[in-house]
């Protein structure tokens, strides 16, 4: 069930009044059962899929608490790994992995005979897996007490809010919650109502309608001209930032209807003045747990290689980090690129400092916008490989992007992409001066509720009129 | 009181604001802009001159901009030298193309390219307007693309412009004693009334998607929408019954009506001017007796692009949506071609 649908307004209106009304122990049951009816909405064979995840990761999280030697404990992590990590491989990897072996085989000569296994891939897989290890690590680390209701772990895991596309929750944040008994307030109600407006302005009004011409133009690129190009990458860093900080934003303001606080996921990613400033901001929930269950473990092994140790780790974490984005050699790439900018740093710091030191205009407030937009330069030239469908794809859009087409449109496009960049600016400056995503709650009572009534009004006829895109990171 | 007052202009005021800064949004966005169409009382729904379009639907991403004389293309003005061949394009929205850019549709690769072939100044005027029956394109014709003197008229008909019901409340060919004649009754109609009301309306982003909203509305068809899955597991056939009988009804109804637009056709068979009918998809087998009986010049763009696609490619397929609809670009490409060359070998080869 999509966010950007009417199917899930209603859906909404039923189940929050419901779970209100319902008395506070079977609360946790209910939302279990809607989280459950939600997931089956899109693919009901999926169920099974989460419910193994689910019984296998609890299992495994109670065994690895009561083991008393170290190795059982190992052992029983590895466990929950492969299990988790299997079922992920299958549905989402299979095909890339046979395909990526056959072409390798035959460079030598070798021709594979292989199957391809028609599956397909189950909606958020890759987030509720991640979501499901952060419970073995935690209790591995010595970090999390096992959690003793099954209800409750399982309602982690499938919470419907993050279940397409996270927040990737850890249990030490979410479960306590799910344990608190719940009482209906009224601000909780105007925030979740103030981030799901939010939330669907930005996926509905911007996200998607940038996403049409981006799928437009990337589908048939031979089509168009170097502006229209060039108009399909700026519009697709709008598109993928409001369209999944959109999703972020209607999770969270779901979640708090229901009482339950989740995670931010965004913290104004294209202000960042670097690529590693860029991380600590985007997507942040998948950050940290690259942060703390790859990074940090790969930098503790190999310390003895101090600079590089950091490089070689780091390079390790963004390639996986592409290729769980997607099945395809384009994210890897797009993970290299990522893992190669952070490197360059490292590698580069020390020189970097010296220059800082000489020349003190380089901290002015001024450079500091420069650094701005040539991160964000950097991130737009990155999300091509992100978006394209092959790497001949995205080079055509190198290629050609920078030998200069206009057409009697041009100043017409230049106004269609500044007007979308000045809103998202103007939004992701309010969240920055408020320190918060729901900062309309801070504006006068009356602008508030004239905002959400015509906001509102024209998301709605919008969703009526015309046919709504899957969030991007819902395929993940 | 006081305060309840203050309060009453201050949420006016803030709505205000708001909705003018949606309506710039939405405008200078072009997510949605003001209506390229209008209901003119002479022709009905046609293009506005000057307006600006934007579509950025499943069928494509394209942008373009009427011209000051109300059709599609560069503006060419009625008078034309005598030296320049002046083509015009008249059909429904597989002319009018409002889903491409301009230089991607066949009008631009036809008049490059016959240009080029013939070494003269050929002119190709788009009168293509979106949803138009065979009634329409025929008034369309008489009333509007005659006046600008084309050499040669090339007259896009599917299937379904024989027969389509009006879509929308314009002039309306009527058979009296064996003649047509125009009627203007529609200006009495309520869903015209309804529309004049709309046209303020329509020229502001907010209200067309206001009036989009309420024509998605009227056809009833949002079940889907509002309740996804949910509906099809309730009305599993519920669409297609309401599509089969609606056909089957018109086809009598439009039929004596049709044949004398094509009479009326063949009577310029021995005029200056040449018309062709462009065959979009197969007719119903007594429309191809008609076209032959009347000796009316065809182009039979079925089987070009039938034969293009090779049986396999989709000609109307578009990547983006995964949907399919109107010709895609490749289709657009084709057909250009083939049109150059068509009219090339048609008067100049043998020459």
């Amino acid at each position: 069930m999509a966010f950007n649908s009417f199917i899930y307004i209603f859906f909404l209106i039923i189940v929050v009044p419901l779970y209100y009304l319902i008395p506070d122990r079977y609360r946790n049951i209910f939302l279990l059962s809607i989280s459950y009816i939600f997931y089956a909405y899109s693919d009901v064979r999926f169920i099974g899929l989460i419910l193994v995840i689910t019984i296998t990761t609890f299992v495994a999280g109670r065994k690895i608490y009561d083991s008393k030697e170290r190795y059982s404990k190992k052992l029983y992590l590895i466990i929950a790994l492969i299990i988790n990590l299997s079922i992920l491989g299958v549905f989402k990897y299979f095909n890339f992995f046979i395909d990526s072996t056959s072409n390798l085989l035959s460079v030598f000569g070798y021709n594979l005979d292989y199957v391809h296994i028609k599956l397909i891939l189950p909606l958020g897989i890759s987030f509720y897996t991640f979501q499901a290890l952060t419970y073995v690590f935690d209790i591995y680390y010595q970090t999390l007490t096992p959690t003793k209701s099954f209800i409750n772990f399982s309602l982690f895991v499938a919470f419907f809010p993050t279940l397409t596309a996270g927040p990737i929750e850890r249990a030490k944040r979410l479960i306590p919650q799910f344990e608190k008994k719940t009482k209906f307030s009224k601000d909780n109600f105007k925030e979740g109502i103030t981030l799901i407006s939010m939330g669907m302005f930005r996926k509905v009004l911007i996200g998607d309608t940038c996403g049409r011409i981006v799928d437009h133009i990337f589908a048939t690129p031979n089509y168009f001209l170097s502006i229209e190009l060039l108009m399909a990458v700026l519009l697709y860093s709008l598109q993928i930032y409001n369209d999944f900080a959109g999703y972020s934003d209607i999770a969270r303001g779901t979640a708090k209807l229901l009482g339950i606080d989740i995670m931010d996921n965004f913290n104004q990613p294209y202000f960042s003045k670097s690529i590693a400033e860029f991380w600590r901001r985007w997507h942040i929930s998948l950050s940290n747990w690259l942060r703390d269950y790859l990074f940090i473990p790969l930098q503790l092994k190999y310390r003895k290689l101090k600079k590089w140790g950091n490089v070689l780790a780091i390079s390790i974490t963004f390639l996986l980090c592409g290729l769980w984005h997607g099945a395809s050699w384009t994210f890897v790439f797009w993970g290299f690129l990522h893992g190669f900018f952070m490197s360059f740093s490292v590698i580069v710091n020390k020189q970097r400092q010296l220059v800082y030191k000489k020349f003190d205009f380089l901290y002015s407030k001024p450079f500091e916008y420069v650094k701005v937009f040539f991160t964000f330069i950097l991130l737009s030239m990155s999300w091509i490989f992100f978006r394209a469908n092959s790497f001949n794809e995205a080079f055509y859009f190198f290629q050609h992007i920078f030998i200069w087409n206009g057409t009697e449109f041009t100043l017409r496009i230049i106004l269609i992409i500044s007007v979308f960049y000045l809103v998202t600016f103007i939004i992701d400056f309010l969240e920055q001066h408020y320190k918060t995503h729901s900062f309309l709650l801070k504006f006068n009572n009356n602008f508030r509720y004239a905002f959400l009534l015509v906001n509102w009004a024209i998301i709605l006829m919008y969703l009526f009129t015309s046919k709504q895109l899957p969030f991007v990171y819902s395929k993940f | 009181m006081k305060e309840i007052i203050k309060k009453i202009i201050r949420t006016i005021f803030f709505l205000f604001i708001i909705v003018v800064f949606f309506e710039l949004f939405l405008r200078f966005t072009e997510i949605s802009l003001p209506s390229y169409v209008y209901d003119s009382p002479k022709f009905g729904r046609i293009q506005k001159p000057g307006a600006d379009y934007f579509s950025i639907l499943g069928e494509g991403f394209g942008m373009g901009k009427v011209n000051k004389f109300g059709y599609l293309g560069p503006a060419y003005p009625k008078n034309k030298d005598k030296e320049v061949i002046r083509i015009a394009l008249v059909g429904d929205s597989y002319v009018e193309g409002n889903y491409l850019f301009d230089r991607q549709h066949y009008r631009y690769l036809l008049e490059k390219k016959l240009s080029m072939l013939i070494d003269k100044k050929v002119e190709v005027l788009n009168f293509g307007v979106g949803g138009y029956n065979l009634r329409d394109i025929y008034i369309n014709f008489k009333k509007r693309v005659l006046e600008y003197n084309p050499n040669i008229v090339i007259i896009f008909i599917r299937e379904g412009n024989f027969l389509q019901k009006d879509a929308n409340p314009g002039p309306n060919l009527e058979l009296k004693n064996g003649s047509l004649k125009i009627e203007y009754k529609y200006k009495n109609t309520k869903q015209y009334k309804l529309r004049m009301e709309f046209q303020l309306l329509r020229e502001y982003s907010i209200g067309n998607l206001i009036k989009e909203t309420y024509e998605e509305y009227s056809r009833k068809n949002y079940g889907k929408l509002l309740f996804g899955k949910l509906y099809s597991i309730f009305h599993p056939s519920n669409n297609l019954a309401s599509n089969n009988s609606d056909s089957s009804n018109v086809i009598d109804k439009y039929y004596s009506i049709n044949k004398v637009i094509l009479e009326k056709l063949s009577e310029y068979n021995n005029s200056p001017i040449k018309i062709f009918i462009a065959k979009s998809n197969n007719y119903p087998v007594y429309y191809d007796n008609l076209i032959s009986k009347y000796h009316l010049s065809t182009i039979d763009l079925d089987s070009l692009l039938y034969k293009y696609s090779k049986g396999t490619e989709i000609l109307n397929y578009w990547k983006a949506s995964g949907e399919t609809g109107h010709w895609n670009h490749k289709a657009q490409r084709i057909i250009g071609n083939y049109l150059a060359n068509y009219i090339y070998n048609y008067f100049y080869k043998k020459k």
